[in-house]
């Protein structure tokens, strides 16, 4: 079943005519299946109209508050002709970009050694570390970074703030 | 690289750390190295696949400027509280000690209000991955789907 029916069926603001009931002969499936245009002509009382009439954007809202990811990417594939080109809601429900990275990572288990041996001297501080040493510590993160600015290293230092 | 039938699954592993270092809260959680680009640093940030957003420290998001960011705005239920923040786009990398690391434009919820740490959810990070655990020998596998 498409997700967004439940979706839609949901919403307070459902008009009636997006309710499904056996005596209506509408398939409201088929409907969906079709993306709304902001350009498509309707009859005042289709469906096709109250699609274009749904309040996506605080609907889209709404779905993403309360966490139900599925429904709002469904609800924002189908109406996404009719979002603002500039709502900031695209960039949050737009799929991100990704790519494989040469980067390679560093074992850190001396870095571990030394958290576990000295976070009880540094509570509530930041440190940067490399190996099982202390390349800098300050109660605040833009603090450190501008020390570790000053300094060069062979490696990127691994930054914790503990608890 | 893992494979499931046959096929590459994914494409990166890493070594993950399952207690927060020097940390007085002992519970296992699932701690990976993430860097953050224009910084450099690499931090631990804990996986949650039951966190329906990825989010970021405030003094992170502080230090990469984006704690005023234009981010679609939302209100969030957390352990600490509801708090309100802004969704943000965030390019980091997933390190991988062996195979590939991965780039990725993550979501973040972003907010002033966020005392706790840093976080990998599910909603514009997971959710768009393929991921996997063996938890016996520590290891956190990641790659693109396909």
């Amino acid at each position: 079943m498409n997700p967004l029916l439940g979706t839609l069926n949901d919403h307070p603001l459902t008009l009636p005519e997006f309710n499904l009931s056996p005596s209506r002969p509408v398939s409201l499936q088929r409907e969906l299946g079709k993306e709304p245009s902001a350009k498509e002509e309707a009859g005042p009382n289709t469906i096709s109209t109250s699609i274009l009439r749904f309040p996506y954007l605080s609907y889209l809202h709404t779905l993403l508050e309360q966490g139900r990811i599925r429904e709002a990417h469904a609800l924002f594939e189908f109406a996404k002709n009719l979002i603002p080109q500039d709502a900031k809601i695209r960039d949050a429900l737009a799929p991100p970009r990704m790519k494989a990275s040469t980067k390679k990572g560093a074992d850190r288990s001396a870095e571990y050694r030394w958290l576990d041996l000295n976070s009880a001297r540094f509570r509530g501080k930041w440190v940067a570390l490399l190996g099982e040493s202390l390349a800098a510590s300050s109660d605040s993160l833009k603090e450190l970074l501008d020390q570790l600015g000053s300094m060069q290293f062979t490696g990127k230092p691994l930054v914790h703030h503990i608890d | 690289m893992l494979t499931l039938n046959g096929e590459r699954f994914t494409a990166g592993q890493s070594r993950f750390r399952d207690q927060a270092p020097g940390a007085l809260e002992p519970t296992a959680k699932i701690f990976v190295q993430v860097e953050f680009v224009n910084i450099e640093m690499t931090i631990l940030a804990q996986i949650d696949t039951g966190a329906a957003y990825s989010m970021l420290e405030a003094e992170v998001a502080e230090a990469l400027d984006i704690l005023d960011g234009e981010g679609h705005v939302v209100t969030v239920d957390t352990r600490i509280a509801t708090i309100r923040g802004r969704l943000e786009r965030v390019p980091i990398t997933l390190v991988a000690d062996e195979g590939e690391s991965l780039d990725i434009e993550a979501l973040f919820f972003v907010s002033r209000d966020w005392t706790g740490k840093t976080f990998l959810g599910y909603t514009g990070l997971l959710e768009h991955i393929r991921i996997a655990l063996d938890p016996p020998v520590n290891l956190f596998y990641f790659g693109q789907p396909r």
